[in-house]
């Protein structure tokens, strides 16, 4: 690949072909911005490694992004691999230490089937959890608890149908994209240098170290950087990347499993309700933030990576299986979907399924690349521990903190209704901006003191003000209305995005101080991305708002085809 | 001649209006609000529509649209809170027409609410060739404009109908002059979308200002929909057009003439039907996946997932033939029936099949409830007043 040298700063424009030097020389390189490379700048840069991290879309784009949004301990991993459960149930603890206004309690609840061995399978399913019980305490978990049919109805009316009883337990929820911003944000605070919507175009190794070339994909822009080590943490693009360090492939072999899950516009029931599905697999449906999802499928994906999709064939999959526990999850109002691909370890002749949900370090010194190691595997609930792993092999001298250093804004929950009073903002804006930023709610919010217009709701569905999408802008590096959405769950809601892209194309193109063009062009693309991973969930009520967004990006947004508006271009 | 129509839209009013100057005895019934009180105030002609082929204006539809309260102006440069600037071939009359202006500087009232910010906005029409070739510059306005702190969290079509006040929009004026004063030079003023929710009060703060005044389309809660109900309403009761509130169910035909049935088990005996009960949008073509119909976890029976809301004998289809029934127990595939996946999508083109206007035996059908018409105003326009002209005819 030919690049161009760096060019001296003084000649340096904006255009296409300009390169940027990154003159500083790092100690890691950090490729990926999901939960284990945010998590492994950040556990290095609180070393005092000097990090650079480089991702390739957003943060938590990928599965980081589109899981569950539970840091569980994962039960259903107990039988084979004992040490996930301990050590996601262990990380989990910790993680509600360093960030306790990110999680909430997620109470399950698992109806047995009543039957000739209904009984039976009552007390396999008890005896089952009371040996999770054992590690409940490590993440302040409850102890189980059995309850028979009758309160299974009263706790959780939607569950119809001929039940033995149930056995409920509970998990933390977390979200997971504000869980990797934070610690990108950490890290940058502790002296990182992170670059977003940047993908690396090649490794290749220099005097004492590595060169890596890296390309902005919405300026052009070029990066390069040297670093001494390089930590290939980008999930199931993990190969690719090997390939751009000229690694073999098949050293960093992972299997991609796609997972969807269907969201509602609302809370539909009390409990997290485990199902099954056509195919014996384990499915849920759950109440999460403001919103019950079901999730998930777990199927081989040889597909791009940067442009998921998911289809009808899977809601379908999974609405069948909920319905047959909570039947009126038919009435319900899907709003959408989302999609992610776990970087599942690697087997053949294995069922989707089945695959282990450990986590793994390749040392790539065997492949005469001393320094360079890629990650892979692992799981949302137990990154802090696999990042200290992967830290401890760059810096063994230094202890990690990351366990007992709070993350960006963990050191005390404000309390929203106060702040709503104060601060004269409706008090679901406060406990959501609270939610999402701990005391840095306080920063948010001394926005709207300093500029009253900021109060704007821009998304009224979650609701997102028009000071929390500077605030991701100035301080999160959100660089589109995508980026904003990933980071407040704006444009999210029941609408999809359709009150709410446009306006924050505008607040982003102002910010970022880009073509409003550009900001434009943005909320096309995220609506499009929306509508696609909406119309596939598309019940009756759905099939109007496709047809109103139609209407409306056709009277107020032009449609995304070249020259075909007034809107077309700038000067 | 007894002609009833089914739906209050742009096609319903047009089809009304048409029947009745044939002479016929007309009564609508009225379901609610549907695409047209969704609309944003521009009529057709956007770059984007044009490809959809507009149907010519003829003397009918010129009146109609000034009975409603739009003004016909072919070349109509509109400027949307989305930061674009869209053409028309007519418009709402609170929109401000910038074609109509010389070139100079256009004042942008800001105010506080949702989704409107003067500055930015000034800032991404100023990008635009169609202002620059123009030569318009846009610029925020200094001043306070909202005259009660409640309406800033109030939504742009409340504050709409607060400027019907006679003496509220006065107050709006000599804001609104008291800021000129204090800028550069201005030839146009354009506003929120704020002028009146009863009828356009465009014209008369232009009157006061001195100035042309106009709004600029809002992308959602738009207050132009309003003024189309309100100039329905008005120009229906004018007319002689009976109107009645209620939910079609069925038109059942015999020898004599046709029965329509409301819900609540009203009915209205007629000569011929109008039904311009709308698309998908409007409620008319109603989406029912198999799936969301039957709990079983398989439905007895496979079908096609669109029906008409009414029950009519229309038979439903696109690309002038019947949607056929999917070689799938669920209906059809999601993906390939919605935006963006298909361009134009099934969703935006199944209807009602018809020759001319004729869907059945004294059943007519217009505007978007007819299969693979453009969506747009003026074919709904032309088709309604087709269909009530056919129909009064018999």
């Amino acid at each position: 690949m030919g690049f161009r040298d760096a060019t001296p700063s003084s000649h340096r424009h904006a255009s296409d072909a300009s390169a940027r030097t990154d003159e500083a020389r790092y100690d890691v390189a950090v490729i990926g911005g999901g939960v284990n490379g945010t998590g492994t700048a950040r556990d290095l840069a609180l070393r005092g490694r000097k990090v650079v991290l480089f991702e390739r879309n957003d943060f938590a784009f990928g599965a980081s992004g589109n899981n569950s949004g539970m840091i569980h301990g994962g039960p259903r991993y107990m039988l084979k691999s004992p040490q996930v459960t301990e050590e996601s149930c262990r990380d989990s603890g910790f993680i509600q230490q360093i960030a306790p206004f990110l999680l909430f309690r997620i109470p399950f609840i698992v109806p047995v089937k009543d039957g000739p061995r209904g009984r039976m399978m009552l007390e396999l399913v008890d005896a089952y959890f009371k040996a999770y019980d054992k590690y409940q305490p490590l993440k302040r978990g409850e102890p189980h608890t059995r309850i028979d049919a009758s309160e299974m109805a009263r706790l959780e009316p939607g569950i119809v149908g001929p039940y033995v009883g149930a056995i409920t337990f509970d998990e933390w929820g977390i979200d997971g994209p504000r869980l990797c911003i934070l610690n990108a944000v950490d890290a940058e605070e502790h002296g990182a240098r992170l670059y977003n919507h940047t993908t690396v175009e090649s490794v290749a190794p220099g005097d004492d170290g590595y060169l890596i070339t890296a390309r902005d994909t919405l300026t052009g822009e070029r990066v390069r950087a040297r670093a001494a080590h390089v930590v290939n943490a980008t999930g199931a693009w993990a190969p690719v990347t090997a390939a751009l360090g000229k690694l073999p492939t098949t050293r960093v072999l992972v299997r991609p499993g796609k997972g969807i899950h269907v969201t509602y516009d609302r809370r539909v029931s009390n409990y997290a309700v485990l199902a099954e599905a056509i195919d014996g697999r384990e499915i849920f449906l759950m109440p999460w933030q403001n919103m019950s999802m079901i999730g998930t499928t777990d199927d081989d994906y040889y597909g791009d990576l940067d442009h998921v999709p998911s289809t009808s064939e899977e809601v379908r999959y999974l609405v069948q299986g909920a319905a047959r526990v909570f039947p009126s999850i038919r009435e319900a109002r899907a709003t959408g979907t989302y999609v992610g691909v776990r970087p599942t370890l690697y087997g053949f002749g294995v069922m989707e399924d089945a695959l282990s949900r450990e986590h793994a370090i390749i040392d790539h010194a065997a492949d005469g690349a001393p320094g360079m190691y890629s990650m892979i595997g692992g799981k949302l609930a137990s990154y802090r521990q696999f990042s200290q792993e992967m830290a401890d092999a760059i810096a063994p001298s230094v202890p990690c903190t990351t366990h007992e250093k709070w993350l960006p804004g963990g050191d005390r929950t404000p309390d929203a209704l106060a702040l709503a009073e104060t601060h004269a903002i409706t008090p679901v804006a406060a406990r959501r901006i609270v939610y999402r930023h701990g005391s840095r709610a306080l920063r948010v919010l001394a926005r709207v003191d300093r500029c009253p217009r900021e109060r704007e709701v821009v998304c009224a569905c979650e609701p997102v003000l028009a000071a929390e999408v500077l605030h991701v802008v100035e301080r999160e590096h959100a660089r589109t209305v995508g980026d904003v959405a990933r980071r407040t769950r704006l444009g999210m809601g029941s609408c999809g995005g359709m009150r709410c892209a446009a306006r924050c194309g505008q607040i982003v193109a102002d910010a970022l101080g880009i073509a409003p063009a550009a900001g434009r062009a943005q909320a096309r693309e995220f609506l499009e991305r929306q509508a696609e991973l909406r119309v596939v969930a598309m019940g009756p009520d759905q099939a109007r708002q496709e047809a109103l967004l139609l209407a409306q990006m056709r009277a107020t947004l032009g449609e995304a085809e070249a020259g075909t508006g007034v809107d077309e271009g700038e000067s | 001649m007894k002609v009833v129509v089914v739906g209050s839209g742009i096609a319903g009013v047009s089809a009304a209006l048409a029947a009745r100057e044939q002479g016929a005895e007309v009564s609508l019934v009225r379901g609610a609000p549907g695409a047209t009180s969704l609309s944003f105030g521009a009529v057709d002609a956007a770059p984007w529509e044009r490809a959809r082929g507009n149907e010519p204006i003829d003397a009918f539809c010129t009146k109609l649209l000034a009975t409603l309260g739009f003004r016909d102006a072919p070349n109509a440069l509109l400027a949307a809170a989305s930061g674009i600037l869209r053409g028309a071939r007519a418009h709402d009359e609170a929109l401000l027409d910038l074609a109509q202006l010389p070139a100079g500087r256009v004042g942008v009232v800001p105010c506080d609410q949702f989704g409107w910010d003067a500055a930015s906005l000034a800032r991404s029409w100023n990008a635009l060739p169609a202002a620059i070739a123009r030569n318009l510059f846009f610029e925020a306005l200094p001043g306070v404009f909202c005259k009660h702190t409640d309406e800033h969290a109030m939504s742009l079509a409340e504050v709409a109908a607060r400027h019907d006040d006679g003496a509220r929009l006065g107050w709006f004026a000599d804001a609104v002059r008291a800021s000129l004063a204090r800028s550069a030079p201005c030839v146009a003023v354009i506003t929120p979308p704020w002028l009146g929710a009863e009828r356009a009060r465009a014209a008369a703060l232009s009157e006061r200002v001195g100035l042309p005044c106009g709004e600029a389309m809002a992308p959602a809660a738009s207050p132009s929909g309003r003024r189309f109900e309100a100039a329905r309403d008005r120009s229906l009761a004018a007319a002689g057009v009976t109107t009645t509130a209620g939910w079609a169910e069925s038109v059942r035909v015999a020898e004599a003439g046709a029965t329509l049935s409301l819900e609540g088990g009203a009915q209205i005996a007629c000569d011929a039907v109008v039904l311009a009960i709308g698309g998908v949008l409007g409620g008319g073509i109603v989406y029912a996946p198999a799936e969301a119909i039957f709990s079983d976890a398989m439905p007895p029976y496979p079908r096609h997932g669109f029906r008409a809301s009414v029950s009519a004998g229309v038979v439903i289809g696109a690309e002038g033939r019947e949607l056929a029934v999917p070689g799938s127990m669920f209906g059809l595939q999601a993906e390939a029936i919605a935006w963006p996946f298909a361009r134009d999508p099934l969703l935006d083109r199944v209807g009602g099949l018809c020759r001319d206007s004729l869907a059945a035996e004294r059943v007519y059908i217009a505007g978007d409830f007819i299969a693979d018409r453009p969506r747009t105003w003026l074919a709904a326009m032309a088709s309604g007043a087709r269909a009530g002209k056919a129909a009064a005819r018999g």
